[in-house]
Protein backbone atom coordinates (compact mmCIF):
# COMPACT_ATOMS: atom_id res chain seq x y z
CA UNK A 1 0.00 0.00 0.00
CA UNK A 2 1.08 3.43 -1.04
CA UNK A 3 1.86 5.67 2.78
CA UNK A 4 -0.92 7.97 2.78
CA UNK A 5 0.17 11.66 2.63
CA UNK A 6 -0.98 13.52 5.52
CA UNK A 7 -3.85 15.82 5.58
CA UNK A 8 -4.44 18.60 8.06
CA UNK A 9 -7.38 21.11 7.71
CA UNK A 10 -7.30 24.27 10.23
CA UNK A 11 -10.98 25.59 11.02
CA UNK A 12 -14.20 23.65 11.46
CA UNK A 13 -16.78 25.73 10.18
CA UNK A 14 -18.72 24.69 6.30
CA UNK A 15 -15.21 24.73 4.56
CA UNK A 16 -13.18 22.92 6.93
CA UNK A 17 -15.48 20.92 8.59
CA UNK A 18 -17.26 20.18 4.91
CA UNK A 19 -14.05 18.93 3.55
CA UNK A 20 -13.00 16.57 6.41
CA UNK A 21 -16.56 14.79 6.21
CA UNK A 22 -15.64 14.63 2.53
CA UNK A 23 -12.64 13.37 2.69
CA UNK A 24 -13.30 10.98 4.95
CA UNK A 25 -15.71 9.70 3.25
CA UNK A 26 -13.44 8.67 1.03
CA UNK A 27 -11.04 7.04 3.53
CA UNK A 28 -8.85 9.72 2.93
CA UNK A 29 -7.28 10.32 6.63
CA UNK A 30 -7.52 13.73 7.47
CA UNK A 31 -6.91 15.75 11.11
CA UNK A 32 -9.04 18.87 11.88
CA UNK A 33 -7.63 21.46 13.92
CA UNK A 34 -10.18 24.20 15.32
CA UNK A 35 -10.86 26.69 18.06
CA UNK A 36 -14.73 26.13 18.07
CA UNK A 37 -15.28 23.79 21.06
CA UNK A 38 -19.42 23.24 21.13
CA UNK A 39 -19.35 21.40 17.73
CA UNK A 40 -19.55 21.45 13.84
CA UNK A 41 -22.54 24.11 13.78
CA UNK A 42 -24.44 26.15 10.39
CA UNK A 43 -23.47 29.47 10.65
CA UNK A 44 -26.55 31.17 8.18
CA UNK A 45 -29.07 29.97 11.18
CA UNK A 46 -27.19 32.25 13.64
CA UNK A 47 -29.18 35.29 12.21
CA UNK A 48 -32.45 32.91 12.53
CA UNK A 49 -32.17 32.13 16.61
CA UNK A 50 -33.73 34.64 18.27
CA UNK A 51 -37.47 34.15 16.84
CA UNK A 52 -37.53 30.69 17.20
CA UNK A 53 -35.98 28.81 20.51
CA UNK A 54 -34.98 25.61 18.85
CA UNK A 55 -33.26 27.04 16.22
CA UNK A 56 -30.13 27.13 18.64
CA UNK A 57 -30.40 23.00 19.24
CA UNK A 58 -31.26 22.39 15.45
CA UNK A 59 -27.87 24.57 14.14
CA UNK A 60 -25.67 21.63 15.90
CA UNK A 61 -24.63 19.76 12.65
CA UNK A 62 -22.36 17.65 14.00
CA UNK A 63 -20.89 16.81 17.41
CA UNK A 64 -17.17 16.69 17.43
CA UNK A 65 -18.06 12.32 18.21
CA UNK A 66 -19.90 12.11 15.09
CA UNK A 67 -17.40 13.99 13.44
CA UNK A 68 -14.66 11.28 15.08
CA UNK A 69 -17.19 8.27 14.00
CA UNK A 70 -17.27 9.68 10.43
CA UNK A 71 -13.29 8.93 10.50
CA UNK A 72 -11.95 12.65 11.02
CA UNK A 73 -9.61 12.71 13.57
CA UNK A 74 -10.24 15.99 15.45
CA UNK A 75 -8.47 18.34 18.00
CA UNK A 76 -10.90 21.05 19.36
CA UNK A 77 -10.50 24.21 21.49
CA UNK A 78 -6.99 24.39 19.73
CA UNK A 79 -5.44 26.87 17.97
CA UNK A 80 -3.11 26.82 15.39
CA UNK A 81 -0.15 29.66 16.31
CA UNK A 82 1.85 29.20 13.35
CA UNK A 83 2.84 27.64 9.90
CA UNK A 84 6.42 26.52 9.56
CA UNK A 85 6.92 25.82 5.68
CA UNK A 86 10.32 24.80 5.97
CA UNK A 87 9.63 21.99 8.07
CA UNK A 88 6.03 21.35 6.96
CA UNK A 89 4.15 21.34 10.63
CA UNK A 90 1.75 23.60 12.33
CA UNK A 91 2.33 24.60 15.97
CA UNK A 92 -0.84 24.34 17.98
CA UNK A 93 -1.58 24.82 21.60
CA UNK A 94 -4.67 24.18 23.23
CA UNK A 95 -5.72 25.30 27.51
CA UNK A 96 -4.13 21.97 28.64
CA UNK A 97 -1.00 21.53 26.08
CA UNK A 98 0.36 22.41 22.78
CA UNK A 99 2.68 20.68 20.18
CA UNK A 100 3.43 20.35 16.30
CA UNK A 101 1.69 18.41 13.91
CA UNK A 102 3.35 17.18 10.73
CA UNK A 103 1.61 17.90 7.03
CA UNK A 104 2.40 16.98 3.51
CA UNK A 105 -0.79 18.88 2.42
CA UNK A 106 -2.30 21.99 4.82
CA UNK A 107 -5.75 23.31 4.25
CA UNK A 108 -6.28 27.16 5.57
CA UNK A 109 -10.27 27.27 6.36
CA UNK A 110 -9.83 29.68 8.92
CA UNK A 111 -12.80 31.76 7.90
CA UNK A 112 -13.79 35.20 9.06
CA UNK A 113 -14.24 37.25 11.41
CA UNK A 114 -17.12 40.61 12.05
CA UNK A 115 -15.25 43.21 10.76
CA UNK A 116 -14.94 46.10 13.05
CA UNK A 117 -13.91 49.25 11.68
CA UNK A 118 -10.84 51.16 13.42
CA UNK A 119 -12.24 53.95 15.30
CA UNK A 120 -14.64 51.66 16.90
CA UNK A 121 -12.32 49.35 18.09
CA UNK A 122 -11.72 50.85 21.65
CA UNK A 123 -15.68 51.09 21.98
CA UNK A 124 -16.11 47.73 21.68
CA UNK A 125 -17.40 46.37 24.45
CA UNK A 126 -20.57 49.00 24.10
CA UNK A 127 -21.95 46.69 21.27
CA UNK A 128 -22.28 42.66 20.38
CA UNK A 129 -22.01 40.70 17.28
CA UNK A 130 -23.36 37.83 15.60
CA UNK A 131 -20.74 35.99 14.25
CA UNK A 132 -19.94 32.38 16.11
CA UNK A 133 -21.98 30.15 17.93
CA UNK A 134 -19.87 31.86 20.76
CA UNK A 135 -21.55 35.24 19.73
CA UNK A 136 -24.79 33.69 19.32
CA UNK A 137 -24.66 32.44 23.60
CA UNK A 138 -23.61 36.07 24.30
CA UNK A 139 -26.39 37.72 22.69
CA UNK A 140 -29.72 35.28 23.54
CA UNK A 141 -29.80 35.83 27.14
CA UNK A 142 -29.29 40.11 26.61
CA UNK A 143 -31.89 40.10 23.74
CA UNK A 144 -34.10 37.92 26.57
CA UNK A 145 -33.61 41.07 28.88
CA UNK A 146 -34.08 43.88 26.57
CA UNK A 147 -37.19 46.46 27.63
CA UNK A 148 -37.10 48.72 25.08
CA UNK A 149 -35.16 48.34 22.38
CA UNK A 150 -32.20 47.02 19.96
CA UNK A 151 -30.37 48.92 17.66
CA UNK A 152 -28.90 47.48 14.60
CA UNK A 153 -26.03 49.36 13.32
CA UNK A 154 -25.43 47.68 9.58
CA UNK A 155 -28.29 47.51 6.63
CA UNK A 156 -26.23 44.79 5.09
CA UNK A 157 -27.84 40.75 4.44
CA UNK A 158 -26.90 39.90 8.40
CA UNK A 159 -28.02 43.19 9.91
CA UNK A 160 -31.76 42.97 7.63
CA UNK A 161 -31.75 39.42 8.83
CA UNK A 162 -31.10 39.91 12.15
CA UNK A 163 -33.72 42.75 12.02
CA UNK A 164 -36.01 40.59 10.94
CA UNK A 165 -36.01 37.78 13.43
CA UNK A 166 -35.79 40.12 16.38
CA UNK A 167 -39.04 41.78 15.02
CA UNK A 168 -40.37 38.50 14.92
CA UNK A 169 -39.24 37.71 18.17
CA UNK A 170 -41.46 41.09 19.69
CA UNK A 171 -38.67 43.27 19.69
CA UNK A 172 -38.53 46.93 18.62
CA UNK A 173 -35.87 47.36 16.32
CA UNK A 174 -34.18 50.32 14.87
CA UNK A 175 -31.44 49.75 12.35
CA UNK A 176 -29.36 52.54 10.75
CA UNK A 177 -27.63 51.89 7.27
CA UNK A 178 -24.94 54.83 5.78
CA UNK A 179 -26.12 54.57 2.04
CA UNK A 180 -29.59 55.03 0.84
CA UNK A 181 -30.94 51.88 -0.15
CA UNK A 182 -31.24 47.97 2.40
CA UNK A 183 -28.77 45.79 0.94
CA UNK A 184 -27.75 47.39 -1.77
CA UNK A 185 -24.82 45.27 -2.74
CA UNK A 186 -26.88 42.19 -2.84
CA UNK A 187 -30.35 43.86 -4.23
CA UNK A 188 -31.76 45.74 -7.17
CA UNK A 189 -32.98 49.37 -6.30
CA UNK A 190 -36.62 47.66 -6.60
CA UNK A 191 -36.17 44.99 -4.42
CA UNK A 192 -34.27 47.39 -1.79
CA UNK A 193 -37.56 49.71 -1.66
CA UNK A 194 -39.34 46.38 -1.25
CA UNK A 195 -37.52 45.12 1.85
CA UNK A 196 -37.54 48.52 3.03
CA UNK A 197 -41.68 48.74 2.84
CA UNK A 198 -41.64 45.43 3.92
CA UNK A 199 -39.71 46.32 7.22
CA UNK A 200 -41.80 49.48 8.12
CA UNK A 201 -44.86 47.99 7.32
CA UNK A 202 -43.91 45.30 10.33
CA UNK A 203 -42.63 48.67 12.12
CA UNK A 204 -39.02 48.21 12.18
CA UNK A 205 -37.61 51.73 12.56
CA UNK A 206 -35.23 52.31 8.99
CA UNK A 207 -32.57 54.93 9.56
CA UNK A 208 -31.55 54.93 5.64
CA UNK A 209 -28.25 57.53 4.84
CA UNK A 210 -26.99 57.29 8.50
CA UNK A 211 -23.48 57.26 9.47
CA UNK A 212 -23.13 56.43 12.47
CA UNK A 213 -20.12 57.94 15.04
CA UNK A 214 -19.28 55.88 17.42
CA UNK A 215 -20.79 54.52 20.45
CA UNK A 216 -21.12 55.08 24.31
CA UNK A 217 -22.29 52.58 27.26
CA UNK A 218 -25.96 51.86 25.75
CA UNK A 219 -26.18 54.81 23.16
CA UNK A 220 -25.36 54.85 19.09
CA UNK A 221 -23.88 57.99 18.02
CA UNK A 222 -25.23 59.85 15.06
CA UNK A 223 -24.11 62.81 12.98
CA UNK A 224 -24.99 66.35 13.95
CA UNK A 225 -23.89 65.77 18.29
CA UNK A 226 -27.35 63.32 18.16
CA UNK A 227 -27.96 60.28 20.07
CA UNK A 228 -29.97 57.15 19.94
CA UNK A 229 -30.32 55.08 23.32
CA UNK A 230 -30.93 51.59 23.20
CA UNK A 231 -30.98 48.25 26.07
CA UNK A 232 -28.31 46.85 22.77
CA UNK A 233 -26.38 47.80 20.49
CA UNK A 234 -25.54 45.00 17.60
CA UNK A 235 -22.98 45.58 15.01
CA UNK A 236 -23.18 43.90 11.47
CA UNK A 237 -20.86 45.95 8.45
CA UNK A 238 -19.32 43.38 7.08
CA UNK A 239 -16.92 40.62 7.33
CA UNK A 240 -12.92 40.16 7.69
CA UNK A 241 -10.99 37.09 6.55
CA UNK A 242 -8.94 35.49 9.04
CA UNK A 243 -5.55 36.32 6.91
CA UNK A 244 -2.86 36.56 10.37
CA UNK A 245 -1.31 33.13 9.87
CA UNK A 246 -1.11 33.09 6.39
CA UNK A 247 0.48 36.58 6.21
CA UNK A 248 2.58 35.61 9.39
CA UNK A 249 4.37 32.25 7.21
CA UNK A 250 4.77 35.05 4.21
CA UNK A 251 1.97 33.30 2.10
CA UNK A 252 0.45 36.25 -0.27
CA UNK A 253 -2.39 37.72 1.09
CA UNK A 254 -4.68 40.76 -0.01
CA UNK A 255 -7.84 40.85 1.60
CA UNK A 256 -8.23 37.62 1.80
CA UNK A 257 -5.42 34.57 1.63
CA UNK A 258 -4.72 34.67 -1.86
CA UNK A 259 -5.19 31.55 -3.67
CA UNK A 260 -5.34 30.06 -7.62
CA UNK A 261 -7.90 28.53 -9.24
CA UNK A 262 -6.61 25.92 -8.08
CA UNK A 263 -7.29 27.22 -4.54
CA UNK A 264 -3.83 26.89 -3.76
CA UNK A 265 -1.67 29.65 -2.00
CA UNK A 266 1.72 30.88 -3.13
CA UNK A 267 2.91 27.82 -1.48
CA UNK A 268 2.46 24.45 -3.44
CA UNK A 269 1.34 22.50 -0.21
CA UNK A 270 -0.87 24.89 1.38
CA UNK A 271 -4.83 25.42 -0.07
CA UNK A 272 -7.15 28.14 1.46
CA UNK A 273 -11.21 27.98 0.89
CA UNK A 274 -14.34 29.12 2.49
CA UNK A 275 -14.55 33.14 3.51
CA UNK A 276 -10.68 33.22 4.27
CA UNK A 277 -9.63 32.67 0.26
CA UNK A 278 -9.09 35.08 -1.81
CA UNK A 279 -9.20 33.05 -5.49
CA UNK A 280 -8.05 35.31 -8.56
CA UNK A 281 -8.91 38.61 -6.23
CA UNK A 282 -12.56 37.13 -5.42
CA UNK A 283 -13.85 36.04 -2.45
CA UNK A 284 -16.78 33.67 -1.97
CA UNK A 285 -18.30 34.13 1.10
CA UNK A 286 -21.45 32.09 0.93
CA UNK A 287 -22.51 28.63 1.53
CA UNK A 288 -22.74 27.87 -2.30
CA UNK A 289 -19.64 29.02 -3.49
CA UNK A 290 -17.79 26.90 -0.49
CA UNK A 291 -19.57 23.61 -1.05
CA UNK A 292 -18.44 23.78 -4.58
CA UNK A 293 -14.69 24.51 -3.16
CA UNK A 294 -15.67 21.70 -0.70
CA UNK A 295 -16.78 19.08 -3.63
CA UNK A 296 -13.52 20.05 -5.70
CA UNK A 297 -10.99 20.44 -3.06
CA UNK A 298 -11.93 16.48 -2.31
CA UNK A 299 -11.66 15.47 -5.63
CA UNK A 300 -7.79 17.23 -6.62
CA UNK A 301 -6.96 16.03 -3.06
CA UNK A 302 -8.35 12.37 -3.96
CA UNK A 303 -6.65 12.34 -7.68
CA UNK A 304 -10.17 12.93 -8.66
CA UNK A 305 -9.45 15.67 -10.77
CA UNK A 306 -7.09 17.57 -12.38
CA UNK A 307 -8.95 20.43 -13.85
CA UNK A 308 -8.95 24.11 -11.88
CA UNK A 309 -11.74 25.05 -9.81
CA UNK A 310 -14.25 27.43 -11.74
CA UNK A 311 -16.97 29.03 -10.04
CA UNK A 312 -20.46 29.04 -11.32
CA UNK A 313 -23.64 31.08 -11.01
CA UNK A 314 -24.43 31.50 -7.54
CA UNK A 315 -27.65 32.10 -6.80
CA UNK A 316 -28.58 33.51 -3.22
CA UNK A 317 -31.38 34.45 -1.25
CA UNK A 318 -32.18 36.69 2.12
CA UNK A 319 -33.60 34.98 5.11
CA UNK A 320 -36.38 37.49 5.79
CA UNK A 321 -39.62 35.68 7.54
CA UNK A 322 -42.28 37.02 5.30
CA UNK A 323 -40.51 37.88 2.49
CA UNK A 324 -39.19 36.36 -0.95
CA UNK A 325 -35.74 38.32 -2.02
CA UNK A 326 -33.53 36.49 -4.61
CA UNK A 327 -30.68 37.60 -6.21
CA UNK B 1 -43.22 9.58 1.89
CA UNK B 2 -39.44 10.18 3.01
CA UNK B 3 -37.76 12.99 4.56
CA UNK B 4 -34.52 14.70 3.40
CA UNK B 5 -32.44 16.52 5.54
CA UNK B 6 -29.61 19.36 4.58
CA UNK B 7 -25.94 18.61 5.34
CA UNK B 8 -25.33 22.35 5.21
CA UNK B 9 -28.49 23.54 8.15
CA UNK B 10 -30.18 20.57 9.14
CA UNK B 11 -33.45 21.81 7.18
CA UNK B 12 -35.70 19.29 6.78
CA UNK B 13 -37.81 18.56 3.58
CA UNK B 14 -40.70 17.23 4.78
CA UNK B 15 -43.12 15.87 1.43
CA UNK B 16 -45.95 16.21 3.26
CA UNK B 17 -45.43 20.02 3.74
CA UNK B 18 -43.84 20.94 0.66
CA UNK B 19 -42.29 24.32 0.15
CA UNK B 20 -45.34 27.00 -0.22
CA UNK B 21 -43.25 29.86 -0.50
CA UNK B 22 -41.36 28.66 -3.12
CA UNK B 23 -44.47 27.29 -5.29
CA UNK B 24 -44.02 23.56 -4.20
CA UNK B 25 -47.41 22.10 -3.52
CA UNK B 26 -47.60 19.92 -0.43
CA UNK B 27 -47.35 16.09 -1.41
CA UNK B 28 -44.70 16.82 -3.71
CA UNK B 29 -41.50 14.06 -3.34
CA UNK B 30 -38.51 15.04 -2.68
CA UNK B 31 -37.15 13.44 -6.25
CA UNK B 32 -39.82 15.38 -8.12
CA UNK B 33 -38.23 18.93 -6.63
CA UNK B 34 -37.41 20.97 -9.64
CA UNK B 35 -33.51 20.63 -10.01
CA UNK B 36 -32.77 24.66 -9.44
CA UNK B 37 -34.97 24.42 -5.79
CA UNK B 38 -33.04 25.12 -3.05
CA UNK B 39 -32.61 24.72 0.90
CA UNK B 40 -35.47 27.88 2.32
CA UNK B 41 -32.79 27.83 4.65
CA UNK B 42 -29.57 28.04 3.16
CA UNK B 43 -29.42 27.77 -0.29
CA UNK B 44 -27.57 24.83 -1.49
CA UNK B 45 -28.92 22.49 -3.95
CA UNK B 46 -30.68 19.41 -3.75
CA UNK B 47 -27.16 17.68 -3.87
CA UNK B 48 -26.59 18.54 -0.52
CA UNK B 49 -29.42 16.88 1.04
CA UNK B 50 -29.33 13.24 2.14
CA UNK B 51 -32.08 10.84 3.36
CA UNK B 52 -33.66 12.02 6.50
CA UNK B 53 -33.75 8.71 9.17
CA UNK B 54 -35.59 10.44 11.85
C1 LIG C 1 -25.11 35.60 10.81
C2 LIG C 1 -24.67 35.02 9.48
C3 LIG C 1 -25.64 34.61 8.56
C4 LIG C 1 -25.26 34.08 7.33
N1 LIG C 1 -26.24 33.67 6.46
C5 LIG C 1 -25.89 33.12 5.27
C6 LIG C 1 -26.88 32.63 4.36
O1 LIG C 1 -28.08 32.71 4.62
N2 LIG C 1 -26.48 32.07 3.20
C7 LIG C 1 -25.15 31.98 2.87
O2 LIG C 1 -24.84 31.45 1.81
N3 LIG C 1 -24.19 32.41 3.71
C8 LIG C 1 -24.52 32.98 4.91
N4 LIG C 1 -23.54 33.44 5.75
C9 LIG C 1 -22.12 33.28 5.35
C10 LIG C 1 -21.63 31.88 5.66
O3 LIG C 1 -22.06 31.50 6.94
C11 LIG C 1 -20.12 31.84 5.57
O4 LIG C 1 -19.74 32.12 4.25
C12 LIG C 1 -19.54 30.48 5.96
O5 LIG C 1 -20.01 30.09 7.22
C13 LIG C 1 -18.02 30.51 5.98
O6 LIG C 1 -17.53 29.27 6.38
P1 LIG C 1 -15.98 29.02 6.65
O7 LIG C 1 -15.85 27.59 6.98
O8 LIG C 1 -15.19 29.57 5.53
O9 LIG C 1 -15.60 29.95 7.89
P2 LIG C 1 -16.08 29.94 9.44
O10 LIG C 1 -17.43 29.45 9.58
O11 LIG C 1 -15.72 31.32 9.91
O12 LIG C 1 -15.11 28.91 10.14
C14 LIG C 1 -13.78 29.21 10.42
C15 LIG C 1 -13.24 28.25 11.44
O13 LIG C 1 -11.83 28.43 11.60
C16 LIG C 1 -11.49 28.37 12.96
N5 LIG C 1 -10.20 29.06 13.11
C17 LIG C 1 -9.83 30.28 12.62
N6 LIG C 1 -8.54 30.54 12.93
C18 LIG C 1 -8.07 29.47 13.61
C19 LIG C 1 -6.82 29.13 14.19
N7 LIG C 1 -5.76 29.95 14.12
N8 LIG C 1 -6.69 27.92 14.83
C20 LIG C 1 -7.75 27.09 14.90
N9 LIG C 1 -8.96 27.34 14.37
C21 LIG C 1 -9.12 28.53 13.73
C22 LIG C 1 -12.68 28.99 13.65
O14 LIG C 1 -12.73 28.61 15.00
C23 LIG C 1 -13.82 28.39 12.84
O15 LIG C 1 -14.09 27.10 13.27
C24 LIG C 1 -23.89 33.97 7.00
C25 LIG C 1 -22.91 34.37 7.92
C26 LIG C 1 -23.28 34.89 9.15
C27 LIG C 1 -22.22 35.33 10.14
ZN1 LIG D 1 -29.92 24.24 4.13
Amino acid sequence: MQPQSKIVIIGSGMAGSGLALELAARQIPVTLITGETAGYYSRPLLSHAFSDQTTKDRMMLKSWKDMETAGVTVMTGTRVLSINREEKSVLWESNSSSGELPYDQLVLATGSDALIPGPWKAQKTHFSLLNSYNDLENLLPKVGEVQNSIAIVGGGLIGCEVASDLNKAGKKVTLFHGVDRLMERQLSESQSAELLAHFQFLGIDIRLNTMVKGFEPGKVLLPEGDSFSADLILVAVGFLPRTELAKQAGLETGRGIKASDFLKTSDDSIFAIGDTAEINGQIYAFVLPIRSQVKWLTDYLSGKTTEPWTPGVYPAKAKIHGLQLKW
Amino acid sequence: MQKYICIVCNHIYDPALGDPDSGIAPGTPFDQLPDDWSCPDCGVTKEDFELYAG
